[in-house]
């Protein structure tokens, strides 16, 4: 080998950057820059004074209401980016042009209505708290997370999770997304009217990854061009034009087999975009997603495998901790509890303070 | 409600926009540029472990920054600049932990996937056994394929020292190959 060989291959070398990764690392930016700011204030407005004054009021309407219930039709009409304060329950980012209004307030539910714009949710969830967003018709269940809804054209709807868990309904079907996973879904017009937070749901769900069942009306083949544009823009798509419209036109082919229900034929599709295209970063969470699929297909085995190549291609990547975790998870819905309890066992040890350290603990146990 | 339109603003716009406290300009900011940001970072490095700190570094220093900045239209260089300061702290540790790492690697089983990661070990023991003055400027310039000027600015040296600094690089690289 010589320099220009070097050079060559170091230039081909590219990080695992996918749109995970770059959100987490954006709100670490955030706070890290908004820290000195927090001690004197709830919420930071880009705008003028009507968003600040809007922010404040609904700041006040969630921060202080305790108990009560606040009344509907309270909204903010962003006009930068705002923070708004949950009060107990975390907080919410607003995008540029975003609204959102307060549907319902109890001390058992607290209702969310996104009319439109894009807003990132950081929830934390009360015990026996039902926590919803509903955004052009589709309702977000909140298990405890960091996720992104969008109101996209046409009235599609953008859920991306960047942490935890959420239920997307969109009246005829329920799809929880994980980690990493996004999907764009419009309502069905059949839809159940939204059970009655105070009648009997106080019980809080599962945060266990179920099988995921997939929406009939999904329409993600738009979602992904979208992503996949902006990383055009960066110059950082797939090399080569040609591969790069055929990794999207693949992932789009995926979105719409999985959104259609048929979970096979997206696992076969996910198989081939790993080897067809190698080095594309999204490879990373196409594993992911082909152990979540292969799950909900039944295939644990398969699944296990899935997640450990996952992050055995990217060791130190932002999936890694949770494919360690849901590999061991796999390995014992598969009976093979030696595998289960050496997966669970090796991810106490690399990640002690882990988020799915008690479920690897009783793995072990 | 009015569709959506795509409307490409440029960086001085951001930048100003951004100086001036608007949180959104610096996120379109960051969009734009933090993937190519993170990729420089991983080629200097050769540590995708580094890369969110190092990316995260280089955009809080440049959200403090961006208000005093004097010519916004050359926004990319000037994170470049940022970054490859902070990746240069970087270097030096990374290149203990790698050689540590080498030599578990060495007398454990190899198997599937990991090869991306040891090759890319490989390549930076290389890099490794120069000087981090050498090999900023040689990376730089043969493999992210920027100027002499563009070098000089990014890594706070004058151009003529550049220049030697890439020659020096490039000798003492190729009497490492030949053994490759």
């Amino acid at each position: 080998m010589d320099t220009d060989e070097l050079a060559r291959r170091l230039r081909e070398q590219r990080a695992e950057w996918d749109d995970v990764r770059e959100r987490r690392v954006l709100n670490q930016v955030f706070e890290e820059t908004r820290r000195p700011r927090r001690a004197t204030a709830y919420w930071i407005a880009g705008g003028g004074i009507v968003a600040a004054a809007a922010c404040a009021l609904l700041v006040l309407a969630l921060g202080t209401g305790g108990d009560r219930t606040t009344e509907p039709g309270e909204d903010l009409t962003d006009q930068g980016t705002s923070i708004l304060d949950l009060g107990g329950n975390g907080r919410a980012v607003l995008g540029t042009d975003s609204l959102v209004s307060i549907a319902r307030r109890t001390p058992n539910a607290l209702e969310l209505d996104q009319t439109r714009g894009t807003v990132r949710y950081e929830i934390e969830r009360v015990a026996g708290q039902r926590i919803s967003i509903e955004a052009a018709g589709v309702v977000v269940s909140v298990v405890g997370t960091v996720f992104e809804v969008a109101i996209l054209e046409d009235g599609l709807v953008r859920v991306a999770v960047e942490r935890g868990f959420v239920e997307v309904d969109d009246g005829r079907r329920k799809v929880e997304l994980g980690r990493g996973e996004a999907i764009a879904v419009s309502a069905s017009t059949e839809r159940e009217p939204i059970a009655d937070a105070d009648a009997g749901e106080d019980e809080p769900r599962s945060e266990e990854v179920t099988a995921i069942t997939e929406v009939d009306d999904a329409a993600p083949a738009r979602d992904r061009p979208r992503s996949a544009k902006a990383n055009d823009a960066k110059g950082t798509a797939a090399p080569g034009g040609g591969a790069a419209d055929g990794a999207l036109a693949l992932l789009a082919e995926i979105d719409a087999a999985r959104g259609s229900g048929r979970p096979a034929y997206a696992a076969r599709l996910l198989e081939r975009f790993v080897r067809e295209f190698p080095k594309d970063p999204r490879v990373v969470s196409s594993l992911f997603t082909l152990g979540k699929v292969e799950r909900s297909l039944a295939h644990h085995e398969k699944a296990a495998l899935s997640f450990k190549r996952c992050w055995r291609r990217a060791p130190r990547g932002a999936l890694a901790e949770d494919a360690r975790a849901e590999e061991a998870i796999s390995w014992s819905n598969a009976g093979r509890a030696d595998r289960a309890t050496r997966a669970a066992g090796e991810y106490l040890r690399l990640y002690p303070d882990g988020t799915h350290q008690a479920r690897m603990q009783r793995l072990i146990e | 409600m009015a569709k959506p339109q795509a409307v490409e603003i440029d960086d001085a716009t951001l930048v100003e926009r951004a100086g001036r406290g608007d949180e959104q300009a610096f996120a379109q900011i960051y969009c734009r540029y933090a993937r190519y940001i993170a990729g420089v970072a991983f080629r200097l490095t050769g540590d995708d472990s580094a890369v969110d700190d190092l990316v995260q570094e280089t955009f809080v220093a440049a959200h403090r920054g961006l208000a005093k900045m004097r010519d916004p239209e050359q926004l990319r260089p000037w994170l470049v600049t940022i970054a490859v300061r902070r990746s240069r702290r970087h270097i030096g540790k990374l290149a203990r932990a790698r050689k540590g790492r080498a030599e578990i690697a060495r007398s454990a089983p190899r198997a599937g996937d990991a090869r991306d990661t040891e090759r890319i070990d490989e390549l930076h023991e290389v890099l490794d056994r120069i000087p981090t003055k050498y090999r900023v400027p040689w990376v730089l310039s043969r493999v992210e394929g920027m100027t002499l000027n563009e070098v000089a600015d990014a890594s706070g040296w004058s151009v003529a020292t550049i220049k030697r600094r890439i020659a020096q690089a490039e000798q003492r690289l190729k009497r490492m190959l030949d053994g490759y």
